[in-house]
């Protein structure tokens, strides 16, 4: 819980800051349709394109780690799945064991946490250089064409606002709780599994419990303060610039130069 | 004007009514007071004035619009604008600027003319400069004056407050109770819901609740003078007023239904100039 600051906005002064949150959406898009087709030379050009939007993007490699950090052992995880559990040429075969690490498996594995890793680095390079209110007026802004089919994208973006809303309350009610708990003398790292998870409950269930009740405040207050089905405007319009026609012109001739190599590749 | 007439609510039908028969007027540029122990219906009382509660039975009107009629909602929430108990739980925006702004957006003021309002409503309050920043990192009378400043905005008539002073500290207090006062003065309804009598010694009027009803409703020496008639259980008496009775109970000329310290002061001093002729 608190590293609830995941991925969380934090980069007033990154150029990248000025580009318009749905080109930065698209762009993301388009990297993770990219990273999912890669080949050995598309790998090598997305790290590096990456890499460059990491050095533009100005946020520190120790912000980055730390969104990349939760991730870890899903990345581990994932990595030892395909390591050992993909037919091919042998490498080494552990005796007894109906596991044998392969050629193909080493190379699948790397691929995939290749994969994972970029794909949350691209995520997090978003949302750390993007202020939740624009990103959501993005949203907004990208849905609107679901409209035709009466999804109620205005609402939904709303929602989104609210639930980002939410995370410094819910950090801030966890802290009280735990404090509180501290206070009268409970023990928060309790060993073994089973008093973990009757610690973990003891303060998930209230936390959630209060969640309601502040929704329903917060739905009060939304309301008293006019918020109705209808037309809203938002205080922040959303327009493209000429910086940001440059971003979508660089990504599409990025777009297509994988594709080419992809293509040399096979 | 706002107008209760004949107002029982009930939350479910299984529960007894939590106002029951409330009849009420509140004139334009008023400033009411409502004090009354916990449970007794003020905070239901307050979300009826918003259209956020509609009568179980009776009706109520702000400034001729019924609150019954959906179509009317959005005008009645521009006309009364309200401040919630607790300002952690009405923050809707990730910074001040964004939070202030959302009622215009809900009314659909374009874009371009939000901004220089969200300014103007903030510096109204005191707050500018404070734009940019997040509304989580304020101190407690900070985020009750942003919260202010995000009903301002939309140019409510009345502004109805609840426990506006609840959790702050005396510096808070002073702010928050000034705000009022210049609002007040410069034509705003105030509906002031407190447990404080002390602090709404200049309210036109203070209306006290008990178990959904209004037993008192009068200026507030009448008010005092009440209190101090009868055993209150879930009201106190004025501090000032208690003190003047025991004054009074050593034989001291002064009258017991004073709630501001200055008056009580003004009384003490004149009582005591008045002795010191005498010997």
């Amino acid at each position: 819980m608190q590293n609830l600051n995941f991925g969380q906005f934090n980069s007033a002064f990154s150029p990248l800051r000025h580009v318009d949150p749905r080109v930065k959406i698209l762009t993301v898009v388009v990297l993770s349709i990219l990273i999912f087709q890669a080949t050995p030379g598309v790998i090598v050009m997305i790290s590096l394109f990456m890499g460059l939007v990491i050095l533009i993007s100005r946020v520190s490699m120790q912000e980055l780690g730390r969104a990349l950090k939760p991730i870890a052992v899903f990345a581990v995880l994932l990595f030892l799945l395909h390591l050992f559990f993909t037919e091919g040429r042998d490498i080494f075969v552990i005796p007894l064991l109906p596991v044998r690490i392969t050629y193909e498996g080493l190379e699948n594995g790397f691929l995939v946490v290749w994969q994972f890793a970029a794909l949350v680095t691209a995520g997090a390079l978003l949302t750390m250089t993007t202020p939740p209110s624009t990103l959501v007026a993005a949203l907004e802004k990208l849905l609107k064409p679901l409209k035709i089919v009466r999804v109620p994208t205005q609402d939904l973006a709303v929602m989104v606002s609210m639930a980002l809303r939410f995370v410094p309350t819910f950090s801030e009610e966890y802290n009280r709780m735990k404090t509180a708990r501290l206070a009268r003398g409970g023990d928060l790292k309790g060993k073994g599994l089973i008093r973990k998870v009757k610690t973990a409950i003891s303060i998930v269930v209230p936390l959630i419990l209060s969640a309601f009740r502040r929704a329903d405040d917060l739905a009060a207050a939304m309301e008293a303060r006019g918020y109705a089905r209808g037309p809203r405007t938002t205080l922040k319009e959303l327009r493209l610039t000429g910086m940001d026609f440059a971003v979508l012109a660089l990504m599409v001739s990025f777009a297509g130069l994988t594709i080419v190599i992809r293509f040399i590749d096979f | 004007m706002i107008t209760f007439k004949d107002v029982t609510y009930q939350y479910s039908e299984t529960t007894p009514p939590v106002l029951e028969g409330l009849d009420l007027q509140i004139p334009d540029g008023q400033y009411v007071a409502m004090i009354g122990p916990n449970g007794c219906g003020k905070t239901t009382l307050i979300k009826h004035l918003n259209a956020l509660l509609i009568p179980s039975r009776g009706e109520v009107r702000i400034d001729g619009l019924n609150t019954r009629e959906t179509s009317c909602h959005r005008d009645i929430r521009c006309h009364v604008g309200m401040v919630f108990q607790n300002p952690d739980h009405q923050i809707v925006g990730m910074s001040v600027e964004e939070d202030v702004a959302f009622g215009l957006e809900n009314l659909a003021v374009p874009s371009q003319e939000i901004l220089p309002l969200v300014r103007e409503a903030l510096s109204r309050v005191g707050m500018a400069g404070f734009e940019k920043r997040t509304p989580f990192t304020l101190s407690g009378g900070e985020k009750r004056l942003a919260s202010i400043a995000g009903v301002l905005i939309m140019n409510p008539r009345y502004l109805v407050l609840d426990e506006p002073t609840a959790y702050l500290d005396p510096a808070g207090r002073r702010r928050i109770l000034g705000m009022i006062r210049q609002l007040h003065r410069e034509g705003m309804g105030i509906i002031h819901v407190t447990h404080d009598i002390g602090e709404v010694a200049d309210a036109d009027r203070i209306i006290v609740m008990e178990r959904g009803g209004i037993i008192m409703d009068g200026s507030p020496s009448e008010v005092c003078a009440f209190l101090m008639s009868r055993d209150n259980p879930g009201l106190e008496a004025p501090a000032m007023a208690s003190l003047l009775a025991k004054l009074k109970e050593s034989g001291w000329d002064l009258p017991t239904n004073i709630i501001s310290m200055e008056a009580a002061y003004n009384e003490i001093h004149s009582c005591m100039t008045r002795l010191a002729k005498v010997q």
